[in-house]
């Protein structure tokens, strides 16, 4: 009688102050399907009565449509369909300024510079009705899109009024409830984030040792509506792309990366779409960490192998940053150039926060001057600062590095294929995916060959025409590498690069049914707290975290299947060890050991993984728990939900129910009547009492 | 679907067998035993036609046609309902008949211990009840899945009138065979005491006919398949309970 549809839902998440998201269940409502704008006025000025299950097409998903589907009291859940049939207008669930509430710049132009201009905050809004979401690109979900299209064009044969009409039923429970303060005291919530990933090509990073440290930084996850339907090919994926190429590309040089002068550090930052989760928690644990107990609790969600139980840090190897020591930060923001006006002609910019600061401008040089060394004569590529031809300089632009600069002056430069606002027209939405067709070799991968080669400079700190002359050939971005990543990230995880780095160390592989996974940072929880990168499925760690193992570590050339064919590199008398030792080497977790096998080769090399979650809240070591330290920091949580169910089925109207109620008590009373009936006659036409 | 439409069907399916109940037969305990008694045998022979139906699909793989959407399986599902129909319909009574011998040794001891021992009525009051017994349980068997179902939220709409929820009209059928069972037992016993050949055969073409009539709510082939159907039930209820009737009235009041 009924039927279960598959679905993602757009949950509750909280902050200091309110609850965003969509309601919890609710009851059952006739379905009602809007596929164009037309059908949307029809829907709006209709005076059907009873409440509706509005069925979306998500081209028509924004703010002011939603609020107007909540003003007409009619709406009692809503179903957002997602298919790739047309092209969707240029739209953003985003705000206009995306994190600026909790950027570096605090007041005046740059606070509220609208950089989205499509944007309109749905993201951010509380609706009383629970919205989920469908999409015809999964295979589990389609027969259920398919059963609600059905369902809706026989209630439209029925003018939505004649039952028994086609019903739905929303069952979603979320726990959450007020603010994340009274969530994370109830254990109803988790802090939205996951695990930022950081590798440097050299053995050692000491504050004494008179190098400096280039961070060459990107953002990894996205965000959208339905976090399930979360890609962001545009939004954040080609950044996080180019740099693992960098890092492939530099460590081609000759001369080894690690002994250059200066140190080279790639961050790899998650949770950056909540109020910059992973950055601003960075540079906060750089600038001031310190352990105050090593005790290890083993009831408590901290791993035995952390570095220290309180705060509870599995790796501690970051303390060796300053942010003194930062040279420059060089950070790889939107690449893509998905929506810029002429594909041809991919023109990129470099944003400062301070145009007259010699230090930064000392970047901004470089580039350009190797982007005129290396440029094509037949190429119409153009990288130029940001600032050149307009009035002013805006400033940052909403990225990881205004979390570094919040806290002090240091050289950046934020490389974006936007000007004054961006040219991604589907910023953090769903709608913000690529198709296998489109190649990057004229955009994310000459962007990324300029960048690394203009690293390669700066990080030895050559500045002369004859130095930027001399760049060998070998340090330049392998354009395959920047493809395949880019289409498997986008839309097949289970192709060959990715699996082979997935299945490293273990041989782990991937359920072949999923092919697009989501690049929400998911949530920071205990699991993730033992520095799981690849914890709550978040790929994006994972793959980060062994792509820059492979790029900055040493490669033994000695091939494996698994971590343990690397085990003689590491210990060479592991044989004659006693069992004791063997099984304390066997418990070490991979991450903390210095051989791993990767893409078949035991590489000789680490990452770190660092927690990325809103500095507001703290995780509490003594009593295991995350709070709110600080309502006025980042503190994004998001509610713990049982299973969401759809279900739909026929119902009939009300008043037909109660005249079925009535044919019940009529059909008693007629028989009563009859046996009195045939009682009467038995005794006046028989004399037989 | 809903507690409303819940408590409807309950009252249509078994209102009328339940107030019998209560009216009538909970007065006398012997007639109370003869439902039940009644009732087993009925489900004794239900279950000798279950066994049917596991060799039908045994033997011709009837599970396999469930889902046909060929003209031709969907004749083939017809034609097997309707043999097997004819096979339960002949064990049903073929169980009404062995009650009555049942009922027929027994007879002298239920009359000394009824409170008018010598009543001609008597018989009618026990056929009355062994009919009731047998429509109760037939009700049973074949309703109460349904009606539990019918809690959850949602309904089926029936095959041959869209319009109306499935669970509806199966509550108005299951009512009119319990008391096509009741008027069947009484003509039935009487006419096995009187060894009336044509009256037998009525009460079984009559039965048959009336399953067979279920049929035509199924499918949406047929038009007006709901109300063809329940004409031919009221209709065969009606005649009966005529026949039934005529002999009532024709009791020799000693």
């Amino acid at each position: 009688m009924e039927q279960e549809l598959n679905n993602v839902v757009f949950p509750k998440y909280l902050n200091a102050t309110s609850e965003i998201g969509s309601k919890s269940s609710s009851s059952a409502s006739i379905i009602y399907r809007i596929s164009t704008n037309e059908e949307f006025e029809i829907f709006k000025k209709s005076n059907l009565k009873g409440k509706f299950a509005v069925v979306l097409q998500a081209d028509l998903i924004n703010k002011k449509n939603l609020r107007d589907l909540e003003a007409t009291n009619k709406v009692e859940g809503l179903i957002v369909i997602y298919d790739d049939t047309k092209e969707p207008v240029p739209y953003s669930p985003d705000k206009e300024c995306p994190n600026c509430e909790f950027g570096m710049y605090t007041e005046g132009e740059k606070a509220n510079y609208k950089w989205n201009p499509y944007g309109d905050g749905l993201l951010y809004e509380y609706f009383s009705f629970p919205i989920y979401g469908m999409s015809l690109d999964k295979p589990y979900e389609v027969e259920g899109v398919n059963a609600i299209i059905k369902a809706d064009e026989f209630n439209k044969k029925r003018n939505y009024k004649k039952y028994p009409l086609y019903s739905i039923k929303f069952d979603s429970f979320m726990y959450a409830s007020k603010n994340s303060e009274t969530c994370l005291s109830r254990d109803h919530c988790d802090p939205i984030g996951g695990n930022s990933v950081w590798g440097t090509y050299s053995k050692q990073i000491n504050p004494d040792d008179g190098k400096k440290i280039v961070i060459v930084s990107s953002q990894i996850d996205g965000n959208s509506l339905f976090h399930d339907n979360t890609i962001g090919t545009n939004s954040q994926i080609g950044g996080f792309v180019a740099n693992l190429a960098i890092a492939d590309a530099l460590s081609k040089s000759e001369v080894l990366p690690e002994q250059f002068q200066n140190h080279i550090v790639f961050t790899f930052f998650s949770g950056e779409s909540y109020g910059y989760g992973g950055s601003q928690r960075f540079v906060k644990d750089i600038s001031s960490y310190e352990c105050k107990s090593h005790d290890y609790n083993s009831n408590y969600m901290c791993s035995q192998f952390s570095s220290c139980q309180d705060p509870c840090m599995y790796v501690d190897d970051f303390k060796n940053i300053t942010l003194n020591n930062i040279k420059g930060i060089i950070e790889l923001n939107q690449l893509t150039c998905s929506g810029c006006d002429d594909i041809n002609n991919p023109a990129y910019y470099m944003h400062v926060d301070d145009e007259t600061d010699p230090e930064t401008l000392k970047i901004t040089n470089l580039i350009s001057r190797v982007y005129s060394t290396y440029e094509d004569s037949y190429s119409s590529y153009n990288i130029k600062p940001a600032w050149e031809g307009l009035e002013k300089n805006l400033g940052l632009p909403p990225a990881s590095a205004q979390s570094f600069l919040k806290k002090q002056k240091i050289p950046a430069v934020v490389i974006g294929d936007f000007q004054t606002e961006y040219t991604n027209k589907h910023y953090h939405s769903g709608f913000d995916v690529e198709s296998d067709s489109v190649k990057y070799d004229n955009t994310v991968c000459k962007t990324a060959d300029i960048i690394a080669k203009a690293i390669w400079l700066y990080a030895q700190n050559k500045e002369s025409d004859l130095e930027i002359n001399s760049i060998p050939p070998s340090v330049s971005v392998d354009c395959q590498y920047v493809n395949d990543l880019i289409h498997c990230l986008s839309n097949n995880i289970t192709c060959s690069l990715t699996s082979k780095l997935i299945a490293s160390n273990n041989g782990a592989t991937l359920n072949s049914e999923v092919s697009k996974i989501s690049h929400y940072s998911g949530v920071f929880n205990g699991v993730s707290l033992s520095g799981a990168i690849n914890s709550n499925y978040n790929y994006d760690s994972w793959i980060a975290n062994y792509a820059i193992i492979k790029s900055t570590g040493r490669n033994t050339t000695i091939p494996c299947t698994i971590i343990n064919d690397c085990l003689d590199l590491e210990y060479p008398n592991y044989k004659d060890l006693d069992k004791d030792a063997k099984a304390k080497i066997d418990a070490l977790p991979y991450s903390l050991r210095n051989y791993q096998c990767i893409l078949g080769y035991c590489i000789e090399g680490r990452s770190y993984a660092h927690p990325a979650y809103g500095i507001g809240i703290e995780h509490d070591a003594k009593k295991d728990l995350f709070y709110i330290n600080d309502r006025n920091l980042p503190n994004w949580t998001e509610s713990r939900w049982d299973k969401n169910r759809l279900t739909i089925y026929f119902v009939s109207s009300k008043t037909f129910q109660f005249i079925e109620l009535l044919i019940g008590i009529l059909s008693i009373i007629l028989t009563i009547c009859g046996y009195y009936y045939i009682k009467n006659y038995a005794k006046r036409n028989m004399k037989i009492a | 679907m809903g507690f409303v439409s819940y408590l409807a069907y309950l009252l249509i399916a078994y209102g009328p067998s339940i107030t019998i109940f209560i009216l009538y037969i909970s007065r006398s305990a012997q007639l109370v035993i003869l439902v039940v008694s009644s009732a087993f045998f009925w489900l004794i022979s239900i279950l000798i036609s279950s066994i049917y139906w596991f060799i039908a699909n045994l033997v011709f793989k009837y599970e396999k046609l469930e889902n046909a959407n060929s003209d031709k399986d969907y004749y083939k599902r017809i034609i097997y309902l309707m043999l097997i129909s004819v096979l339960s319909v002949f064990t049903q009574e073929l169980f009404r008949w062995l009650f009555w011998k049942l009922l027929n040794k027994a007879e002298a001891g239920l009359n000394a211990m009824s409170e008018k021992p010598k009543s001609p009525l008597n018989k009618y009051h026990f056929s009355f009840a062994s009919g009731l017994g047998f429509g109760v349980m037939s009700g049973l068997v074949s309703y109460s899945t349904v009606l539990a179902d019918s809690l959850k939220p949602g309904t089926i709409l029936c095959g041959a009138c869209p319009t109306m929820p499935m669970p509806f009209i199966a509550a108005l059928i299951t009512s009119i065979f319990v008391l096509l069972h009741i008027v069947w037992s009484i003509i039935a016993f009487n006419a096995f005491e009187k060894k009336e050949k044509l009256l037998i055969a009525w009460v079984f073409i009559g039965h048959l006919m009336a399953s067979l009539a279920t049929i035509l709510t199924y499918t949406d082939r047929m038009k007006f398949g709901c109300p063809i159907c329940f004409v031919i039930l009221v209709s065969i209820l009606g005649y009966t309970t005529y026949i039934a009737f005529k002999r009532f009235t024709k009791i020799k009041m000693a």
